[in-house]
């Protein structure tokens, strides 16, 4: 492997890694609005629940 | 809801600057190490890597000390903004420790003929690695919350200030035995790789915060979604014990 | 067995300390705890001796592993000597270390041992000074046999006192670290891997130190490496001191 290569590795493996934490971070937030709009929705529904409930009696 | 974790109604001005500096600052600093800094005698243009990899050496141990100023500032205060700080500012320092050590290996192979020689920056380097991975099995061994910050922040002073002690040690132990093959740094310094340098320093130290931010962040979303599960639970508590009208 | 002995040796503490003071400036109780401390690890080990064996044993047999990896003969057994003795002394460290802690644990005492009107770091400093005594006792076997297997001169006083300063630093931080392992789920398999990269520059302050020793040179040559473990045990100790009461807080 000729010299620059090893220097064009190099700066890969720091751009590579730099991207791979922002993209880690960025899943992780993903996942997280996606259980909050579940948890939105499960309160929504209990809501839902709860007021047919009162309505029934 | 007013919690962050609803970030699109709020704009994030200072993650949005930080981010732009750190972006121009990275761009400059690439500019400068392929364009400005001049050829090495020696090395050729291998060398090159040596303005990225000793950048992220030094937030590697910039990070570490953040780590331990967070642990402090938790042991002290008890708040958890401290303790986000700290698993935060690990997350970025391995990282940024990793890429020390891949990047040091890529440029002793072509210039030493070796992929790794235990040479004070690279040893301190992996040192540090093993301590930064040390702090993560530790936090993940531990569930109560409050005991993990406080097991970790303990760990994070006490393991920091084994570092520069570390450092002399092998430093010391370096020199006595250097490497027949190495025999020091080799490099002729001059004034336009100092320029280089620093800037790439600066440029680290501003992508470093810039992550460092988001990963904050994300942390506090998580948070916030505890605390949402934590009033979920307690309504529909609430909701099932309420007697039959 | 577990609860009378707490309750017993809560009251064994007390008395020990006098009147109850909560003033800490008050040298005499403090240095009565940490004798009351040492005094009750080395009685409940000398009724057992089973982790001081399990140590020697162990180290034995790590002995036996580098002699067969490395080849150790002649000179390289020489040039090889000091790192393994303390690679060794450092690995049937963390076995002892973590057992010690685990049996705190185990039986519950340490809870006992907090619920006295005691200081904390007092506390501290005994289980270490325990932890001290039972790696000296093993270097104690260790060194001689070393000295023999490998012809190299380790019981020379300065040999010694290098052996001293690196292992009290070692037991400091290690029964700190101890006491933080036992509590994560991993428990005491969680201690080498906190407790190696700190000891690197005790590592290698005594094995560089104790190389140049036993080629014949004399202590000052070696007194850069003598001040870095000094610095290292004054740091250590200190560090250890001012967090172990946050370890220990529930």
């Amino acid at each position: 492997m000729s010299n620059l290569a090893y220097l064009l590795f190099a700066y890969a493996i720091f751009w590579v890694l730099t991207f791979a934490l922002v993209f880690s971070i960025w899943a992780r937030q993903r996942r997280l609005e996606r259980e909050i709009a579940a948890l939105a929705d499960c309160l929504r529904e209990e809501g839902r629940d709860v007021h047919l409930r009162r309505t029934e009696r | 809801m007013r919690e962050d974790a609803v970030r699109g109604s709020r704009r994030d001005v200072l993650g949005v600057v930080l981010a732009g500096l750190s972006g121009v600052a990275m761009f400059a600093a690439l500019g400068m190490v392929f364009l400005y800094a001049p050829r090495e005698a020696t090395m050729g243009d291998v060398q090159r890597i040596f303005y990225f990899h000793v950048a992220s050496a030094w937030i590697g141990f910039f990070a570490f000390f953040v780590t331990c100023l967070a642990g402090i500032g938790y042991l002290v205060q008890g708040e958890r903004r401290w303790d986000v700080l700290a698993l935060s500012s690990v997350e970025m320092g391995l990282t940024f420790t990793t890429m020390t050590l891949l990047t040091g290996a890529l440029w002793a192979r072509p210039v030493w003929g070796t992929y790794w020689t235990w040479e004070p920056r690279l040893t301190i380097s992996l040192v540090q690695w093993l301590i930064y991975v040390a702090y993560r099995m530790l936090r993940a061994a531990i569930e109560a919350p409050e005991r993990r910050a406080r097991f970790a922040a303990v760990y994070g002073i006490v393991a920091f200030v084994t570092v520069p002690l570390s450092w002399f040690a092998i430093r010391w132990w370096r020199t006595i035995h250097p490497d027949i093959l190495m025999g020091g740094e080799g490099m002729a310094i001059t004034p336009r790789m100092v320029h280089t340098l620093v800037v790439s320093l600066v440029a680290f130290t501003l992508l470093y915060a810039t992550l460092l931010r988001l990963r904050m962040q994300l942390e506090c979303a998580v948070d916030a979604l505890a605390r949402l599960q934590a009033r979920v639970e307690s309504l529909r508590d609430q909701l099932t014990s309420r007697p039959p009208d | 067995m577990t609860a009378l002995h707490v309750s017993r040796f809560t009251l064994h503490v007390s008395h020990v300390c006098g009147r109850v003071q909560h003033n800490q400036g008050d040298l005499l109780n403090f240095l009565r705890t940490v004798w009351a401390v040492v005094a009750k690890d080395i009685t409940a080990e000398l009724r057992t001796r089973e982790m001081i064996s399990a140590m020697l044993v162990f180290s034995v047999l790590v002995l036996l592993v580098f002699s067969f990896a490395l080849d150790l003969q002649g000179t390289v057994a020489r040039a090889a000597a000091p790192g393994v003795l303390w690679a060794t002394v450092a690995f049937a460290g963390t076995l002892g270390l973590g057992r010690s802690l685990a049996r705190e644990h185990q039986t519950g005492c340490i809870d006992g041992l907090l619920l006295a009107p005691v200081d904390r770091s007092a506390i501290f400093l005994g289980k270490a000074l325990g932890n001290l005594a039972f790696i000296v006792v093993v270097e104690g076997v260790l060194l001689p046999l070393f000295s023999a297997l490998f012809d190299v001169p380790l019981l020379r006083p300065a040999v010694l006192l290098v052996a001293a300063l690196g292992t009290v630093g070692y037991a400091v931080v290690g029964t700190l670290l101890a006491a933080i392992a036992i509590n994560t789920r991993a428990r005491e398999v969680m201690l080498p891997v906190l407790l190696i990269p700190l000891a690197i520059p005790a590592l290698i302050a005594a094995v560089r130190a104790t190389g140049v020793l036993v080629d014949g040179g004399v202590l000052a040559e070696v007194g850069g490496w003598i001040r870095l473990l000094v610095v290292y045990d004054l740091v250590m100790v200190a560090v250890s001191m001012l967090t172990f009461d946050f370890v220990v807080e529930e």
